[in-house]
């Protein structure tokens, strides 16, 4: 496949790889999350670009449909489920980092910082 | 509530498991949509005798809360995620779609999450659910990544129809000779490694199970792991790739198991001692994957004795850890050099604490003896012997931390500041005593649980059957 063909994958794992290094490497609770948003959106961008195609027609059959017949229907036509998928995972992640979030204030409340390096108290 | 809630649904996973026994395989389309397009529910022997396990130990932990979270502020928010989690925990079980298992994973990790957190005015439940939270929603991305290219590479997510489609080499056009499909099948490893903390990506889990309550320790040690396990097991066999899995797993498992061990023996916190251990266990039963990866008549051997070491592992970290929230409920820290002795305080939950020790160190009349020694035996049937030879390291290695736990709990005089303790009440005592009796049980008399986990072991191998019931 040709490069523009690939153009939106790489983006994606780009960005996954993004976010990714901002989890791994970043001292700041914030940043952590934000990383963790990138991911999450790279990931469903992948997903989306699976299920792109040019041109493409809604997937649903109408009267208008018939006239072209059902042959340019199936060619035409983008695969609805990547989308399906995308929205069910979008959810998912507003509740992961909500609840991120949630945990991020009440860890600013009770010690007064973001700072990885000044919280961690856990044994490694 | 909960109590009544998750012991019907125990009722419901036992029917289910008697109806597999028959040899049937349960498919429920949900809103009637049939299976490549809709989402449907698969239950074969495998995941009814995994299911059955989940539910037994959160009945017993909800049994226990009554009389632990007693005096706990906003206790409905406590059974409600009990709740989400045990249906989370379910779903991924039951699921026969790769999608769907993914979504219930994360309803089961973001109620872990909060659970972990439940005392959110201490610092260090924080700390730790925020850990977990991070690392668990990276696994579940990475898990979500891959089902991308599955889908983009097979065009479904369908377990049994990926299987099918596999299996016929009906890939789309492009994937056939590329690497689309054993990256996407290393990405769900990690992920669901990650979940079932797996080295080394285990360091979640020790910060994570001894800072929840510990009825939720107890849920999160002896099954979510599990969960993560099921996934595994499942995966592995359902894509067949012409890769030997075997030695990989098989060394992780060894690294795993070593690692859990030795971080155990140092551990001064008694909960953070069970914690690594649970680490431990989940070795053990990588090496019977790996047996059972390796196919042949010991590879169902080895399946049947890791199955048998999931029920076994579940029960008695289940009940180690009532124990230890019993006993750091009544003296109120977790510190082992401060409960020196308190087991003469506390005589009934010393005996149930000494049945499960021995138990978890494998001595032969409890029931992780059965198991241990089991995989142990099928590693060395199936040429294994190298790793036959670590394990057995392991699990001595094992007994000596769990004696030294048992000398400073039990034999050792207590301490003055102990004089008030006292044993806890009797709606803690009830569960603990079951799931000691059933170590008992399971360990002077094995066979119907040996039947149980070979059925187990049968009907994952039956992927033919599997692929019928699914797609029909």
């Amino acid at each position: 496949m040709s490069f523009e063909a690939n153009f939106p994958y790489i983006v994606c794992m780009l960005l996954v790889s993004i976010g990714l290094y901002c989890i791994l490497c970043k001292k700041n609770l914030i940043k952590i999350i934000l990383g963790f948003i990138i991911l999450s959106d790279g990931v469903n961008l992948f997903f989306i670009a699976l299920g792109y195609k040019a041109h493409g027609i809604p997937p649903i059959l109408h009267e208008e449909t018939f006239q072209h017949g059902l042959e340019y229907f199936y060619r035409a036509a983008v695969d609805p489920l990547p989308q399906a998928f995308v929205l069910t995972a979008i959810v998912i992640s507003m509740g992961v980092v909500t609840a991120a979030l949630a945990l991020a204030v009440k860890i600013y409340q009770l010690y007064g910082t973001l700072e990885t390096t000044k919280i961690r108290r856990l044994k490694h | 509530m909960a109590v009544g809630a998750s012991a019907a649904t125990m009722a419901m996973s036992l029917l289910l498991l008697f109806e597999t026994l028959k040899g049937n395989i349960v498919v429920h389309k949900m809103a009637g949509w049939s299976a490549p397009v809709g989402i449907i529910l698969v239950v074969d022997g495998f995941n009814a005798f995994i299911a059955s396990i989940i539910v037994g130990v959160v009945l017993a932990a909800a049994v226990f809360s009554i009389g632990y979270m007693r005096g706990e502020a906003s206790l409905n928010y406590y059974y409600a995620l009990v709740m989400l989690m045990l249906g989370g925990m379910m779903g991924v079980v039951l699921t026969g779609d790769l999608f769907n298992l993914f979504v219930f994973l994360e309803v089961m990790s973001i109620s872990a999450y909060g659970l972990v957190a439940f005392k959110s005015y201490e610092m260090e439940p924080l700390e730790a659910s925020f850990k977990y939270l991070i690392m668990g929603g990276t696994a579940t991305t990475i898990i979500l990544l891959g089902v991308a290219l599955i889908y983009g590479a097979v065009g479904t997510v369908n377990l049994a129809d990926i299987a099918c489609r596999l299996r016929s080499g009906s890939l789309l056009p492009g994937v056939s000779g590329s690497l689309v499909l054993p990256v996407s099948l290393a990405l769900l490893v990690t992920g669901f490694g990650l979940k079932a903390a797996v080295f080394p990506l285990h360091t979640w889990l020790p910060d994570a199970h001894p800072a929840a309550p510990s009825p939720i320790s107890a849920i999160l040690s002896g099954v979510t792991i599990k969960v993560g396990v099921y996934a595994l097991f499942r995966i592995l066999f359902v894509i067949p790739l012409n890769v030997d899995f075997a030695f990989a797993v098989a060394v992780l498992s060894v690294l795993t198991m070593t690692v859990g061990n030795v971080m155990a023996m140092l551990q001064t916190d008694i909960k953070r001692l069970l914690a690594f251990s649970s680490i431990a266990n989940i070795g053990y039963i990588l090496l019977a994957l790996s047996v059972g990866l390796s196919g042949g008549t010991y590879g169902v051997y080895g399946l049947t004795s890791g199955l048998l070491h999931v029920l076994n592992h579940a029960i008695m970290k289940g009940l180690l850890f009532l124990t230890a929230g019993a006993i750091v409920h009544a003296a109120g820290t977790r510190n082992l050099e401060e409960l020196v002795g308190i087991g003469h305080r506390m005589k009934a939950t010393a005996i149930i604490l000494v049945i499960g020790v021995l138990a978890m160190a494998g001595v032969p009349p409890f029931n992780g003896f059965i198991s241990e020694f089991s995989i142990l035996l099928a590693a060395l049937g199936a040429g294994m012997g190298f790793f036959a030879a670590l394990m057995l390291a392991n699990i001595l290695l094992a007994f000596s931390y769990y004696l030294r736990l048992l000398y400073i709990l039990v034999w050792q005089a207590p301490r003055e500041s102990l004089s008030t303790v006292r044993d806890p009440s009797p709606s803690m005592i009830l569960p603990m005593s079951v799931l000691a009796s059933l170590c008992i049980v399971f360990g002077v008399w094995p066979q119907p649980v040996l039947m149980l986990s070979h059925h187990a072991a049968l009907s994952l191998l039956n992927l033919n059957g599997y692929i019928a019931a699914s797609l029909s």
